[in-house]
């Protein structure tokens, strides 16, 4: 049974790719202002289940129910090069803004929001750059500043922290959490820095091959 | 075979010897009849006759120039429009198979035929006029930028535009934030390639009535004026060179 009271919820869902079991009967429901870590070695598959998560790709059984919107931090970033900073953040916002007011230029509330932001994540003296002139810290944050722009509940982010050093990654990673939380919303994030997990996780699905199902929940 | 030698084999030797047997092949389009014939002599003959260049037509020659520049502009114009929904309707990465095999074919057959031929249809339709020669160019160009844009969009990383897609942003959105700044650059670099071309050639789609500097070229020509001739050829030598600077000053502005 699909639960109401979830943000995301998925029933016994599997995913091989071809023979290679990745993961199978994995449920889980993610409520409003919980934390979840998804962790394990690398190669195992926790971009795979985010991808399904967010339905990038397909399951191969089960059932998922995720909501209309959602934001998404992807490994990979989701960088156009020849944009500036300042438009990739205040890109969050296009599905609040119809295509005729974005055509020529951001509102301008649209931009001064992406400047508050961006002020906060202190990237602010760097945003009239293109992205592909910023180093992988700063982009991590541009791109984060670019999660908060929307209105979505949903936040799914793969590795967020990888190239930022530590004070600043915790820095970043409290600020996501609190704004995701202000607005009744939940996170779901690979994560593979134990003493961060520590701090944030509400709950922890870790993926192994010990499992028989490539998975257990903590 | 050791895998390492047979990919040698596959990528280097036998290309060589298939570009080298072509080569070969060729040699005898070095054919220049047996008739005794001075080459040298008719080198120095026509330059004779070409210089010094006749500046004293200017007026009539930047009459033709400017019909030669602004038919160039306007067909690139048009075939830049056009070109958009052409180059994304067989674009690998975007079309069905269906629509993406169609307009390939299409853009094909109007890339066949040369610019020459297209202003003599041009000409036959509306008559020895500038119009005809923008019909030529928007159909020759069309069929370049058709395919420039095409695999300029199919080298990109949808991704991105995926991503906006999934946050909700509409398609255009996406397109306009996800990939266009990435292609922009290319895509300027293209129309400009573009214009250049046409306005090369639209100095001489004028021999065969379709306007512009040609028409002049084709007029000297016949009256055996080539001091005449030389100033057009001059004026057509500089606008390339112009184009070439206004390129090079764009691509360090790029960098």
């Amino acid at each position: 049974m699909l639960n109401k009271e979830c943000l995301f919820n998925c029933e016994s869902i599997s995913f091989s790719y071809g023979k290679r079991k990745i993961f199978s009967q994995l449920s889980f429901c993610i409520k409003p202002k919980e934390f979840w870590v998804i962790s394990g070695e690398s190669g195992i598959g926790k971009t795979t289940l985010l991808k399904v998560i967010t339905g990038e790709i397909k399951n191969t059984s089960g059932q998922i129910k995720r909501p209309q919107y959602f934001t998404e931090i992807p490994q990979g970033l989701g960088l156009c090069s020849g944009l500036s900073a300042y438009e990739t953040i205040a890109a969050g916002s296009l599905q609040e803004i119809p295509w005729w007011q974005s055509l020529f230029c951001f509102p301008l509330k649209t931009m001064n929001k992406a400047l508050e932001i961006s002020q906060t994540l202190k990237i602010d003296h760097v945003i009239h750059n293109n992205v592909e002139q910023l180093s992988g810290g700063e982009r991590q944050r541009v791109v984060m500043a670019r999660s908060l722009m929307g209105k979505s509940q949903l936040f799914i982010v793969d590795e967020p922290i990888s190239m930022l050093d530590e004070s600043r990654a915790i820095e970043s990673l409290l600020l996501l959490r609190d704004e995701v939380f202000r607005r009744d919303g939940a996170l779901v994030c690979v994560l593979h820095q134990s003493h961060v997990i520590s701090q944030f996780a509400t709950h922890q699905l870790i993926m192994t091959s010990e499992s028989e199902n490539g998975w257990v929940l903590k | 075979m050791n895998p390492y030698y047979k990919n040698k084999l596959q990528e280097k030797i036998l290309p060589f010897i298939f570009i080298f047997v072509v080569v070969i092949a060729s040699v005898p389009a070095f054919n220049a009849g047996t008739r005794d014939i001075n080459y040298f002599e008719n080198v120095l003959r026509l330059l004779k006759e070409f210089f010094p260049p006749d500046f004293s037509v200017w007026r009539e020659v930047f009459s033709g120039l400017v019909e030669t520049i602004q038919m160039s502009v306007i067909a690139t114009l048009i075939a830049t429009v056009v070109a958009l929904p052409l180059a994304l309707a067989s674009s690998k990465k975007v079309s069905p198979w269906f629509m993406q095999t169609g307009v390939v074919v299409f853009l094909s057959i109007i890339r066949a035929i040369p610019s020459l031929v297209w202003a003599l249809i041009g000409v036959s339709i509306v008559g020895p006029y500038p119009l005809a020669g923008i019909i030529a160019l928007v159909f020759y160009s069309l069929g370049y930028l058709g395919k420039f844009f095409a695999d300029a969009i199919d080298a990109q990383d949808f991704d991105v535009v995926l991503f906006y897609r999934r946050q909700g942003a509409g398609p255009w959105q996406a397109f306009q934030y996800g990939m266009w700044p990435s292609i922009k650059i290319l895509f300027k670099k293209h129309v400009l390639w573009m214009l250049e071309y046409n306005i090369r050639s639209a100095s001489i789609i004028g021999y065969v009535g379709a306007g512009g500097l040609g028409t002049y070229l084709h007029i000297y020509q016949e009256y055996g004026r080539w001091d005449r001739f030389s100033f057009v050829i001059m004026l057509i030598f500089f606008i390339a060179i112009g184009f070439e600077v206004i390129n090079r000053y764009h691509d360090r502005r790029q960098l």
